[in-house]
C-alpha cells in the first residue's frame, strides 16, 4: 500500500534540503537568466521580422501575409522549445544528487530501516523534483505576462506548450532519479542520465534514411516528437501517454535499482 | 526481545555469517563483540530489516524481519556505523523529519522531541546546522534518530567510535538509561565498553559466534580481555587447522 503521507514525508524534506543549499537558487537563477535572454533576444527577431512582413504585405498590397506571423508559432514556442533543451540538459544536474547523496550520507540505511517503502521514498523525491520543475516554469510567467499584456497571443495553444514541456520535464526528472539510483558516484549519474536524455533526442536522426516501418518507429519513439507535438498546440493522447509511460518506465526501474542496492 | 535463528549470509562466494543464533531478552543490553571483519555490521544490518539474510530467520518481538517487516521497522531503532545525518539541516528539522518517518502520531511528536533533545544533550544545539557539529555531537544526532520514537529494541553499531573518552562517558550513560525499558544490542571493538555498559557479551568471529558470557558472573581471575583473546585464537587456530593449512606470520 502506497501512503501519501509517507510520499509528503521524503518530499517536503527534499525541497526543504533543497532551498537551505544554493543547489535550488543557482539552478533557478541560471535558468531566469537563461531563458530571459532568449525571450529578450527572440522578442527583437520577432520585431524584425514584423516589420519585414510589413513592409512586404505594403509593397505587394496583400495584407493577408500578416495572418502567418503570429505571437504563439513566432515567439512563445521558440522560447518553449528553447525551455525543453535546456530542460533535457540540466535536469540531469539536478538530480544527480538524489540517491547518491543518501549514500553518502548514510541516511540510506536509515530510510530502509525505517517504515516506509522504497516506492514511497522513489515517489516522494519525485514529487519534490516535479514541485521544483514547477517553480522553475513559474519564472516564465513574467515573460507570458509581458506577451499577454502587449499582445493577444492564443492562450491554448500556450497552455498545450507548457503541459508538454511540464511533463517533457517530468521525464527528464525521472530520467535523472533512475540515473542516480545505480550508482554513488554524481557524475555517473549524470553522464548516465545525459546519454539517455540524448538518446532519445538523437534516435528520431536515423529516421530519414531508415525503411518505411523503422522510420516510423524511429519518429515515434524520439522525445522531440512528442514535445512537438504539444509546442504546436495539439495534445495529443498517443504524446501524453508516451510521456507518462516513460516517467513509469523509468520510476520502476529506478525503484528496482534502491532496492536491490541494498541487498547486495 | 532480539533473536536470530541459524542466520546465515553470504556475498558471492563469501560467507559473512555462519549459522549465526542468539537471543537478546526484553530489557537487556548486550554487548556484540568481535575483531573488524567478524560480521558485526552484517548482522546488525540483518536484524534491523536493511537486507534479509540468504537463509534463517531474524525476530524483532515476535515479528519476524523477512515476512513483518512493517511491524518491526516501527520496533526499532537502528544507529548505522556513520551516523545516517542531512548535513544541511538542524538538528530540530532532522529529529522532526525522523518523527514523521517513523510514522510516531501527531499528538506525541512535540514531547518526543523534547525527551530526545534532552536526553540527547542537544538541547542548546537544536538550532545548529548539523554540518557544523563536532562528530561527537553528530553522534549524539545519531543516538536521538534511534531512540526518538522510543522503540523497544535499539541496534547500535559501534556508538562510540571516534570519540573523545569524556564524549564516550556520556554515550556509555545515556546507553544504560536505556536498560530494562529497551532492548539494546550494541556492537564494538573496545572491550571495556561491554564491561562497563552490557549485561552479557556475544563474541563473534569470521561469522560465527564463539563465546557466550554473562558479565555479571565472570570470574575474577579472567577479564574479559582475556577471553576475548583466547576464545578468537582457539576459534582461528581450529578453522585454519581444519580446512587448509595457512603459514602464521
Amino acid at each position: 500500500m502506497i501512503n501519501v503521507f509517507s510520499i509528503w514525508t521524503i518530499a517536503k524534506r527534499e525541497l526543504k534540503s533543497l532551498f537551505v543549499s544554493p543547489v535550488a537558487y543557482v539552478v533557478l537563477g541560471l535558468f531566469a537568466f537563461g531563458t530571459g535572454y532568449y525571450f529578450t533576444f527572440s522578442m527583437q527577431r520577432f520585431d524584425a521580422l514584423l516589420r519585414d512582413a510589413q513592409l512586404q504585405a505594403r509593397m505587394m498590397q496583400n495584407p493577408d501575409m500578416l495572418n502567418y506571423i503570429n505571437l504563439n508559432s513566432f515567439l512563445i514556442n521558440n522560447v518553449t522549445s528553447f525551455t525543453f533543451m535546456l530542460l533535457l540538459f540540466c535536469a540531469p544536474f539536478f538530480c544527480m544528487r538524489l540517491f547518491t547523496e543518501e549514500r553518502i550520507n548514510s541516511t540510506y540505511e536509515l530510510l530502509m530501516t525505517s517504515p516506509i517503502s522504497v516506492t514511497e521514498i522513489v515517489l516522494g523525491k519525485f514529487v519534490a523534483a516535479s514541485l521544483f520543475l514547477l517553480v522553475v516554469l513559474a519564472t516564465h510567467s513574467i515573460f507570458l505576462a509581458v506577451m499577454f499584456g502587449f499582445g493577444n497571443p492564443e492562450i491554448g495553444p500556450v497552455v498545450a506548450s507548457y503541459l508538454g514541456l511540464f511533463l517533457a520535464g517530468m521525464s527528464f526528472l525521472a530520467i535523472g532519479l533512475f540515473a542516480s539510483s545505480i550508482t554513488k558516484y554524481q557524475i555517473i549519474a549524470v553522464i548516465v542520465a545525459m546519454a539517455i536524455n540524448l538518446g532519445l533526442l538523437m534516435i528520431s536522426w536515423g529516421a530519414e534514411n531508415a525503411f518505411e516501418n523503422l522510420s516510423l518507429f524511429l519518429n515515434k519513439a524520439a522525445i522531440t516528437s512528442h514535445f512537438e507535438n504539444f509546442n504546436q498546440g495539439v495534445i495529443y493522447i498517443s504524446s501524453t501517454v508516451y510521456f507518462l509511460s516513460l516517467i513509469a518506465l523509468f520510476l520502476s526501474m529506478g525503484q528496482i535499482a534502491v532496492r536491490s542496492f541494498s541487498r547486495s | 526481545m532480539i533473536e536470530a535463528i541459524s542466520i546465515e549470509k553470504t556475498y558471492g562466494l563469501f560467507q559473512a555469517l555462519k549459522n549465526l543464533s542468539f537471543k537478546v531478552e526484553k530489557g537487556q543490553i548486550v554487548g556484540f563483540l568481535g575483531p573488524n571483519g567478524a560480521g558485526k555490521t552484517t548482522t546488525m544490518r540483518i536484524l534491523a530489516g536493511f537486507y534479509p539474510p540468504s537463509s534463517g530467520e531474524a525476530i524483532i518481538d515476535s515479528y519476524s524481519v523477512t515476512r513483518q517487516p512493517e511491524e518491526v521497522k516501527k520496533r526499532i531503532g537502528y544507529l548505522p556505523e556513520t551516523p545516517p545525518l542531512y548535513p544541511e539541516m538542524t538538528v530540530e528539522s532532522f529529529l522532526k523529519f525522523i518523527l514523521e518517518l517513523k510514522k510516531v502520531s501527531k499528538a506525541l511528536r512535540k514531547d518526543r522531541l523534547g525527551w530526545a533533545l534532552e536526553k540527547c544533550g542537544l538541547k542548546d544545539r537544536r538550532k545548529s546546522v548539523i554540518s557544523t557539529l563536532s562528530k561527537g555531537f553528530r553522534q549524539r544526532v545519531g543516538l536521538a534518530q534511534a531512540v526518538i520514537h522510543q522503540p523497544s529494541v535499539i541496534i547500535l553499531d559501534e556508538p562510540t567510535v571516534g570519540l573523545d573518552p569524556l564524549q564516550i562517558m556520556e554515550i556509555r550513560d545515556l546507553i544504560q538509561s536505556f536498560r530494562g525499558d529497551h532492548t539494546v544490542l550494541l556492537s564494538t571493538h573496545i572491550l571495556s565498553e561491554v564491561t562497563a555498559t552490557c549485561e552479557r557479551a556475544i563474541i563473534i568471529n569470521a561469522g560465527h559466534i564463539v563465546h557466550e558470557q554473562a558479565l555479571k558472573d565472570m570470574s575474577e581471575k579472567k577479564s574479559l580481555e582475556e577471553i576475548f583473546l583466547e576464545v578468537i585464537s582457539k576459534d582461528s587456530f581450529e578453522s585454519n587447522s581444519g580446512g587448509q593449512s595457512l603459514s602464521v606470520a
